[in-house]
């Protein structure tokens, strides 16, 4: 399709004489630019175009890693007690002990009954003046 | 070395400069220099510089060659370090500047669809040496960035997705720097088309 526009005439004109005087001159010694790029390679004494050391893609799959690992160690070593009460009390008795000096207290976890025991020696019974704290 | 690797696997020759290979990287060289070398002079007009930017160019492309993921091929890779290294050059030289006549300001009218008029008419018989001359003044007017559009499109013949992908911008820009490019050329050229 003849091009018809007076500006894109004009530039074909214009684009003429670029192709025209805008010449190159030929490369006179090729060969030297090898050279001298290949002899300032050697002289460099870099290990070259070889892999970096610690690449973007080798930290971010550390780092995927890393937290696959955190999970799985959290799966295993995280007390199941906790997921299986879930229903249930937990219990736990910090300190027992009465003023009473004839009567004793004794502590302990009865993971069967999910809870703790309080074993009273020295009294048949609790008096109800006493409280349980 | 010769010049004879027209049938030598680029792709092959990479893969071994990758691991450190000087030699594939000294063929890569001479597969590529003489373009590189070329792209170059049109944008610096100096041999010296081009010869200069162009083996700069092989070295930064040796040093960043583990960076080069292959997307874009070599070719694309290596004119896009020459198109930077000349840009640069440029934007350097602009501090100097260098040409020899004065053509005077002009403010293009970026909604302006005709070209605009030039300032004055020079007399006619401009021979040969004096019409290079002008042109070469008119082009050394352009920004680095417009230059190296006009290169690319005008004596390169390149597509515009190719100038896109070698001087690392988008197809948008690549066409808005060459609008402004031709216009600025044209009105510093205009009066030369009335010689001829």
């Amino acid at each position: 399709m003849k091009n018809s526009d007076p500006n894109d005439l004009q530039w074909e004109k214009t684009r003429a004489l670029l192709r025209e005087h805008l010449t190159v001159p030929p490369l006179q010694h090729p060969d030297f630019i090898n050279s001298q790029v290949l002899e300032t390679i050697r002289r460099e004494g870099k290990p070259g175009p070889s892999t970096p050391l610690f690449p973007l893609r080798w930290l971010a799959w550390g780092g995927v890693a890393a937290l696959g690992l955190a999970v799985l160690l959290t799966a295993f070593f995280l007390p199941h007690d906790l997921t299986r009460n879930e229903d249930g009390f937990i219990s736990q008795v910090i300190e027992a002990r009465v003023e009473n000096p004839q009567l004793s207290v004794t502590s302990f976890r009865a993971p069967d009954d999910r809870g703790v025991v309080l074993w009273v020696e020295g009294s048949e019974f609790i008096p109800a003046n006493e409280s349980v704290q | 070395m010769g010049d004879d690797l027209s049938s030598v696997d680029e792709a092959g020759l990479l893969a071994r400069a990758r691991k450190g290979d000087t030699s594939a990287f000294g063929d890569l060289i001479t597969l590529h220099r003489q373009k590189i070398y070329m792209h170059i002079f049109y944008m610096v007009r100096n041999e010296e510089d081009a010869l200069d930017l162009t083996q700069d160019t092989f070295i930064r492309a040796w040093r960043s060659l583990a960076r080069f993921d292959g997307g874009a091929s070599l070719s694309s890779w290596l004119y896009r370090i020459a198109s930077n290294a000349a840009i640069d050059l440029c934007r350097k030289r602009k501090k100097r500047p260098q040409t020899e006549i004065e053509l005077g300001p002009m403010k293009i009218d970026a909604a302006s669809r005709t070209t605009p008029s030039p300032a004055e008419v020079p007399g006619a018989g401009l021979d040969r040496a004096e019409i290079k001359r002008r042109i070469e003044a008119a082009f050394a007017q352009l920004s680095p960035e417009h230059r190296a559009v006009i290169v690319l499109k005008e004596m390169e013949d390149c597509s515009y997705e190719e100038i896109a992908r070698r001087l690392g911008c988008s197809l948008g820009t690549v066409m808005s720097r060459l609008f402004y490019a031709r216009k600025k050329l044209q009105t510093l050229l205009n009066d030369l088309h009335e010689e001829f």
